[in-house]
């Protein structure tokens, strides 16, 4: 039990940490469908850098840095240039996958790719570090968003962003911090993800893990208490679809299993569905007067 | 002016990335041409790849201008081809394949669209991520058809049974590949366009897309527009999917689509959502896909196709705000 727990938790973090920041921005008011983009920059720039350098933990700094730019550039066309955030953030997508194939391709991985190091446990129940981060990440953002004035100040930028302005806060800046603040989580999520979990960097290898962060703030109803508990299920079902399939036990065809964590994301989604209320404001640009 | 200086911005851009990817950018330009048009087999293949690009694009816009965000084309492209297949293998007289296959194509896109309208409607669940998850359920679903249920019957490779000669769309262009599947796909780019601008279904469908409370305080009963929008969105993408099977591979593989259907919302959105402007936006993508399997020649990988995509898109972003501000 111990060992399966560990493992989800080791799962869960990519999608955990790009959740984690995208809670913010949505109580502000901004929805990110290029959450899947940010992972996989993430995850190659940790890969390049981890090789080049031999240091996985400058590795997570340049993967931090790299998502926080792209971030940047959605924060310019769907914040300050006011244009359709699924857009943008679907663009967003376009520009991660493109440019993550062509630099991976014509730029060989030199040397050794250097892993996160273990800091405790082995093999299937490793902790690293980005692993730690995200659970002590959740108080925090607990903590941030329901007990500090900038925590009032983001929640109220989604549900209420006159009121905000008219207190003389710039409801735009926030958004952007918020955006930024989820670009640099995703960076670190996605290093998690090539230099914690897979070891190696493979085109595409995000699979969707930025969607399902989506799904999981809806799932876990816009607090991070929620998400964690939403990010952990959805890695419980992959960990055990994983593991089904390892045993080869049950003779399901391999396609049926790897469908498993997004029709149990729909079914989530249908399940909460109806019942859960994003903020008021989301998806909506806004205009300081 | 304002559309040069986003034109230029976005070329600029492009060839930072090509160089950055250690290639240059004259040389991907002259590559890309020559792979779209450079003999008659590459001017063929151009419009062999705007044919899905064009049903999907139209399928996208049509959601969009509806308001619905539906980013599931691959989805129901995938479940189209899944659908035709089967369907054009079946033991029915010839003469009823074709046409059953590429009506069970539609209806494989618009049952899969439907999943995302009733999980909309009925649960409240966002389109864009319902559309966006259902693609990747589509992806294995196709993985596992070529497997299973649908796997040739000689059992050897992950692929379909090919279709029979007479269950093909014909040849449109003597010499090349060029099958009547473009020629179905300019007609309905026609009919879409007729039908936004001159049915009552069409009205409704803009008008929910303008804003749909107002809709339905004109009487617009915003829910029967959602739904048809919906379905007839994947009704364009799923025939992408079926003509791509009865016109171009015959035959069932894994994986199947190249992306076609995420292209489309580029394809879409450069139009400016507008069906007879599809047309040329599917052919210039078209012709970028074609012209892709030159591009490795000059030292880049065919996926700086995806960043062509993406600065398409960010130009267009960039140019409706500076249309917009200058008013």
């Amino acid at each position: 039990m111990i060992p399966f727990l560990l493992q989800t938790l080791t799962f869960a973090t990519p999608v955990l940490l790009a959740a984690l920041g995208a809670v913010f921005a949505e109580r502000a008011g901004v929805v990110n469908i290029g959450l899947e983009g940010l992972l996989l920059v993430g995850a190659l720039v940790a890969v390049l850098v981890s090789a080049a350098t031999g240091q996985p933990y400058l590795g997570v700094l340049a993967a931090a840095l790299a998502a926080l730019a792209l971030a940047g550039v959605f924060a310019v066309f769907a914040i300050a240039l006011k244009r359709d955030q699924v857009i943008v953030g679907t663009t967003i997508n376009f520009l991660a996958l493109g440019a993550t194939g062509v630099f991976y391709r014509s730029l060989k991985i030199s040397g050794e790719v250097k892993t996160l190091p273990v800091l405790f446990g082995d093999g299937s129940t490793a902790i690293n570090a980005i692993t730690l981060l995200g659970l002590l990440l959740i108080p925090v953002a607990q903590w941030l968003l329901y007990r500090t004035r900038l925590g009032i100040i983001v929640r109220s930028a989604g549900e209420k962003p006159e009121a905000v302005a008219a207190a003389g806060v710039f409801v735009n800046r926030m958004r952007v911090l918020t955006v930024l603040a989820t670009g640099a989580l995703c960076g670190i999520g996605g290093a998690a993800l090539s230099i914690g979990i897979a070891n190696t960097f493979t085109e595409e290898m995000t699979g969707g893990r930025g969607f399902i962060a989506l799904a999981v703030i809806v799932f876990g109803r816009w607090n991070p208490l929620g998400v964690l508990t939403a990010a952990l299920l959805f890695a419980a079902a992959d960990v055990w679809q994983t593991r089904l399939q390892a045993q080869g036990t049950l003779h399901i065809p391999y396609p049926i299993f790897l469908a498993l964590p997004y029709v149990l994301t729909l079914l989530a989604l249908a399940i909460r569905g109806a019942k859960v209320k994003p903020p008021a404001h989301l998806g909506e640009p806004f205009e300081q007067g | 002016m304002k559309l040069v200086a986003c034109v230029v911005g976005g070329l600029l851009l492009l060839a930072a990335v090509i160089l950055a990817a250690k290639a240059s950018p004259v040389a991907v330009a002259l590559a890309l041409f020559r792979g779209a048009f450079g003999s008659k087999d590459s001017v063929a293949n151009t419009l062999i790849q705007t044919t899905p690009l064009l049903l999907t694009g139209l399928g996208v816009g049509l959601a969009f201008k509806g308001k619905l965000f539906n980013i599931g084309a691959e989805g129901q492209f995938l479940l189209g081809a899944v659908f035709a297949i089967w369907a054009g293998t079946q033991r029915l007289p010839a003469p009823l394949l074709l046409p059953l296959a590429l009506l069970s194509g539609a209806l494989g896109g618009a049952l899969w669209a439907g999943l995302a309208a009733a999980l909309k409607l009925w649960r409240g669940v966002q389109e864009v991520l319902s559309t966006l998850l259902l693609n990747f359920v589509a992806i294995q679903l196709v993985a596992w058809m070529v497997r299973g249920p649908l796997q040739e019957a000689v059992k050897q490779y992950p692929q379909s049974d090919k279709l029979a000669i007479s269950s093909r769309l014909a040849f449109l262009w003597p010499g090349t590949q060029l099958h009547q599947g473009f020629l179905i796909a300019l007609v309905l780019a026609v009919l879409i366009w007729a039908y936004l601008a001159k049915t009552a279904s069409g009205f409704a469908l803009r008008a929910v897309g303008a804003g749909a409370e107002a809709a339905e305080a004109a009487g617009i009963s915003v829910a029967k527009t959602t739904w048809g929008t919906f379905l007839l969105s994947g009704a364009l993408s799923g025939l992408a999917g079926a003509i791509q099977i009865c016109g171009v591979t015959y035959f069932l593989a894994d994986p199947y689509s190249k992306g076609y259907g995420y292209t489309a919302i580029a394809v879409a959105l450069l139009a400016n959502l507008s069906p007879l402007w599809t047309i040329l936006t599917a052919l210039f993508f078209g012709a970028l896909t074609a012209g892709a399997t030159e591009v490795q020649s000059a030292g880049v990988s065919s996926v700086v196709i995806q960043v062509l995509q993406a600065v398409t898109l960010l130009t267009v972003l960039a140019y409706g705000w500076l249309r917009e501000r200058g008013k």
